[in-house]
């Protein structure tokens, strides 16, 4: 178990108790830290813990009088848990609510905080202490933003190995194949074929791409 | 140095949609991840479907921005229903959806996760259903295959709604088919649930549906 997982587990059930003891000011800390409090980087916590936190999660959001909303906040991550470190880097990360507005997340944001997960995976197991550059391919058929991705990066590498990094960004297009002729083409406005104008079909898995080819560290 | 990767983003919601997945198995679930724009009939769509199939247990993940309008509504004509607010999120991603699966609490059974009103991001967050069904209002227009790629090239099939509009905004089904035809095999159930219509196409959608429940076993 690395050491990460050790810290966190025992933190989690004195987190708990010190939430059951002191709502309010937790509660304080929840809304002055804006809309995310709970998040995590590793995945070393173990499902029972997880369900453990997910649970505790639930009951003190309840027990503070605090919407239910704060689940859903970042719910694309693959575990909830209480890691008070991740509390911090979060707030440093995300600007404070404004009175009366409803902050917006676009989901570029979660993509981005796996992103520099794995990076820092990665960076860790070839013992490299600075990224410069990370190639990400993206298909035509993603959702995902390029100006976005970069807007949440610049943020959220701040701290992390990948602070100052370029972002390049390859996008890869749908392809569809000509039923006529059997011609291969890139989508670009029409679904016709550019040689002979018949009918095409998607070619199945092009324009999904969404990964990192490679990074330069050092 | 340059490290070459290849790494898969988006591996998060994949691992967590495959327990999903596995969790609905169990569970013999059929899950269907019905998507449509804001306002294209997916709600009216479940009842509509659910009055078609008495003798089976339906159940519904509500997933909106806002507000619990849909679950109640539902509740109320006696579908079980459990709601989700993204509060902002465009989605519905896998990690929301076994919170409302457990609420439910449903086996042998066919779960809608009505999806946030969105004909984009839906596509690319895969839930861990086994179906994934489109609701396509006509008043929306023929041209949206043309327009919406990754959607149109993500679903299973489609019920093309309000149906009974189709002169009133010149709708023309032949391009809509051609668009969907260069993207994908899904049938298309037309389908229009206004008071009085002669034949909704409701039922056309439940026996789909139907089949693929029974094809689980």
């Amino acid at each position: 178990m690395a050491p990460n997982g050790l810290r966190h587990r025992a933190i989690s059930p004195l987190l708990f108790f010190a939430m059951l003891v002191f709502p309010h000011s937790f509660q304080r800390l929840l809304l002055t830290s804006g809309e995310i409090v709970f998040s995590t980087y590793n995945n070393f916590a173990s499902p029972k813990s997880t369900e453990f936190n997910l649970r505790a999660f639930r009951y003190i959001t309840e027990y503070c009088g605090l919407q239910r909303k704060f689940c859903f906040r970042l719910p694309f991550l693959s575990q909830l848990t209480f890691f008070p470190l991740n509390v911090k880097l979060i707030t440093k990360t995300i600007p404070k609510r404004e009175e009366g507005r409803e902050p917006v997340i676009m989901h570029e944001l979660p993509v981005v905080l796996d992103l520099l997960r794995v990076m820092d995976e990665e960076a860790k197991k070839r013992s490299l202490h600075k990224v410069s550059r990370i190639r990400l391919v993206i298909g035509e058929l993603s959702s995902i933003i390029d100006e976005s991705v970069q807007m949440y990066f610049e943020i959220a590498a701040k701290d992390s190995v990948c602070a100052n990094a370029t972002l390049e960004f390859e996008h890869r297009p749908a392809v569809l194949k000509c039923l006529k002729c059997g011609k291969e083409f890139p989508h670009e406005k029409s679904f016709s074929c550019p040689d002979c104008g018949g009918d095409a079909t998607l070619v199945k898995g092009t324009g999904r791409e969404f990964y990192i080819e490679s990074f330069d560290g050092e | 140095m340059e490290v070459i990767l290849m790494k898969e983003l988006l591996e998060a919601n994949d691992k967590l949609a495959e327990e999903n997945r596995a969790y609905f198995s169990d569970r013999h679930i059929l899950a269907v991840n019905l998507m449509g724009a804001p306002g294209s009939g997916k709600t009216t769509l479940i009842s509509a479907v659910a009055r078609e199939l008495p003798d089976l247990r339906i159940g519904v993940i509500e997933g909106d921005i806002a507000s619990s309008i849909d679950a109640e509504n539902l509740e109320k004509q006696g579908i079980r229903s459990s709601q989700i607010n993204t509060c902002g999120e465009c989605h519905l991603d896998s990690h929301v959806i076994r919170e409302g699966a457990d609420q439910l609490d449903l086996k042998d059974a066919i779960v809608f996760i009505e999806n946030v009103g969105n004909l984009i991001c839906p596509a690319e967050f895969d839930l861990g259903e086994s179906v994934r069904l489109l609701a396509a209002s006509v008043p929306e227009g023929d041209d949206k295959p043309f327009k919406y790629v990754p959607m149109f090239s993500y679903i299973d099939a489609v019920a093309l709604t309000k149906c009974d509009l189709k002169d009133a905004v010149g709708f023309d089904t032949g391009n809509f088919l051609k668009g969907l035809r260069a993207l994908s095999k899904a049938p298309v159930f037309e389908v229009s649930l206004k008071k009085g219509a002669a034949h909704s196409g409701a039922a056309e959608v439940a026996a789909y549906l139907k089949k693929k429940y029974e094809e689980m076993k």
